[in-house]
């Protein structure tokens, strides 16, 4: 890991920043934004490895939120398993649903806005049915009864859920930086830029690109458990919906897809935004009116993100 | 080494080749040439794998690749480059060449070491190396792809007109940067039409013509080769070649 090794002090510094943020700011409001930034942080981030680093770019990557929100609260509610548990089985759904659209697309020889769309439909197919099924409580959704204790994954105090969302979105960081300094990550880079000269070079694109969406789905996954119990709440509107899809694909792009760093900038700049504008104005969605806006500004002055700005001059783009 | 046996690929109704047969012996640079779409680029793609075939085989190391996946190709040792190159234009030269290193070598740290003597062999200047490869003059790109490629460690290097746009004193450079690669014990199949280069590189030649193969021999062999003379120039001209040679032996 020599992205690790060269800059490890700036490392350490967002680290301990981010350690020491909800102590310095207790209040349930600033904790909250906390823990927003953080979850776009990570499932930007489950984004960013597939689609900025492997150039999988997907419209639907709340399929795999969804899929695990949903997988760890039917577990606890259907079967009574401790909610901890959630953990492992959203991860372990979300991979297979990973599994299952990779193969399912990439056997068809889907690629790009191909790719993107056939993703958005899965995303569709998924809301649809657990819209319409009795064991996911269809359109009603599935409510976790309030039970505050660490065994049961709730948490009086939210901070607790604020180390938990850091030390996910730290250990994304962490993959993303293996992944830039490891085989796997130039044969996803080479995947990226040119798939008939990464195949004349021997690597089977296939297996590596299902690799990625597998490891993506379960990241996603995970979030989709973190959020549901966070939340206490999904339906299926909650959990498939596209606005999340947009929201992980807008948080990598602005801050820089590719980049290890990308999706947390942009993911600061979503939680602010959303939270100033819920706060000031009563209009709904305008969170996303404004995010759209500063999209634009973005692709057009700044293209490889706002990562950008924090680079030396001269270094070149598409790195972190 | 590399045994092609009656080889067939139809486009609807076109066939870009036709029976053609091909054999390359262990440590030999062979060149394939022929007029512009007699399907030289074609049968490439077929042996490495890219396009399927309708008919014949394909023997790499006496074992049948035919209908074997490009990948798999690859990793036994038969490696293409590519006539338009195709770089990873975002990486830099020397994470292109790594992504070619990495296939024998794990370790990142020696996938970079090892391209970087790849890159010394192929003579790209260590200033380059951190350049994205879109910056790349068609001279550099063009020794980007057999960097790339020869990163690999391949058995056989199927060479598409790595000397295409380049200038008189760079075809001179690649010549002698392949005559080494052959050397280090790497056998070439190549499609060129620097017809200099063809002639002094190679020591059998295959010619394609409408997608047949239509002579093949020594270099001189061919050049004197009546058929091979008309898919060039049309029908007729080795006859009035040798009309006004006949005429005007100075000429």
């Amino acid at each position: 890991m020599n992205a690790l090794r060269s800059s490890w002090w700036l490392h350490l510094l967002l680290l301990a920043i981010a350690l020491v943020f909800p102590v310095v700011f207790s209040s349930p409001f600033m904790v909250n934004f906390g823990v927003l930034a953080l979850f776009y942080a990570f499932i930007g981030q489950s984004w960013n490895i597939a689609g900025g680093f492997a150039g999988q770019l997907s419209f639907g990557h709340v399929a795999f939120f969804g899929v695990g929100a949903y997988a760890s609260t039917m577990v606890q509610m259907r079967l009574g398993w401790n909610p901890w548990l959630g953990l492992p089985v959203s991860a372990l759904a979300g991979a297979a649903a990973g599994w299952l659209i990779a193969v399912l697309s990439f056997r068809a020889g889907l690629k790009g806005s191909y790719f993107a769309l056939i993703t958005l439909a899965f995303a569709e197919v998924f809301r649809i049915i657990s819209n319409s099924v009795e064991i996911t409580g269809g359109g009603l959704g599935m409510l976790i009864p309030m039970k505050q204790s660490m065994a049961n994954f709730q948490f009086g105090d939210r901070r607790i859920f604020y180390f938990i969302i850091l030390a996910l979105t730290a250990a994304s960081v962490l993959l993303a930086l293996w992944l830039k300094a490891s085989r796997f990550g130039a044969r996803l880079a080479a995947i990226r830029e040119n798939e008939d000269s990464a195949r004349a070079l021997g690597i089977d694109i296939f297996v590596e690109k299902t690799k990625i969406m597998m490891i993506s789905g379960a990241i996603a996954g995970v979030g989709g458990c973190f959020f549901a119990q966070y939340f206490l709440y999904i339906d299926p509107t909650i959990a498939f919906g596209v606005d999340k899809s947009v929201e992980m694909l807008l948080v990598s792009m602005i801050g820089g897809a590719g980049t290890v760093y990308g999706p947390l900038i942009g993911a600061v700049l979503l939680a602010a935004i959303s939270e100033v504008t819920r706060a000031w104005f009563t209009i709904q969605g305008l969170s996303l009116v404004l995010y759209g806006a500063l999209l634009v500004v973005i692709i057009a002055f700044l293209p490889n993100g706002l990562i950008d700005l924090f680079k030396r001059r001269g270094q070149r783009p598409g790195r972190s | 080494m590399l045994k092609v046996t009656n080889l067939t690929k139809i486009f609807g109704g076109l066939r870009a080749v036709d029976q053609a047969s091909v054999e390359v012996a262990q440590g030999r640079i062979v060149a394939l040439i022929g007029p512009n779409g007699a399907g030289k680029t074609t049968l490439f793609a077929c042996i490495a794998g890219f396009l399927p075939i309708n008919q014949g085989r394909v023997d790499f190391m006496g074992q049948d690749i035919t209908g074997m996946k490009v990948h798999d190709i690859a990793r036994l040792g038969m490696v293409r480059t590519f006539q338009i190159t195709q770089p990873f234009a975002k990486l830099t030269v020397l994470e292109n060449i790594a992504v070619g290193s990495h296939q024998l070598h794990a370790r990142r740290a020696d996938a970079l070491a090892h391209a970087r003597t790849v890159a010394q062999q192929v003579g790209i200047s260590e200033s380059m190396l951190e350049q994205p490869a879109a910056e790349l003059t068609v001279a550099g790109r063009k020794r980007l792809e057999l960097a790339r490629a020869l990163a690999t460690e391949p058995k056989l290097l199927l060479l598409d007109e790595v000397m295409a746009g380049l200038n008189p004193q760079e075809i001179t450079e690649i010549i002698g940067i392949i005559r080494k690669i052959r050397e280090a014990g790497v056998t070439i199949l190549l499609i060129e039409h620097v017809m200099h280069a063809v002639m002094s590189l190679s020591e059998h030649i295959y010619v394609l013509s409408y997608g047949k193969i239509i002579a093949q021999g020594a270099p001189l062999e061919i050049v004197n080769n009546r058929d091979v003379v008309e898919a060039y120039l049309g029908r007729g001209a080795a006859e009035q070649m040798a009309m006004a040679s006949a005429e005007n032996p100075h000429a």
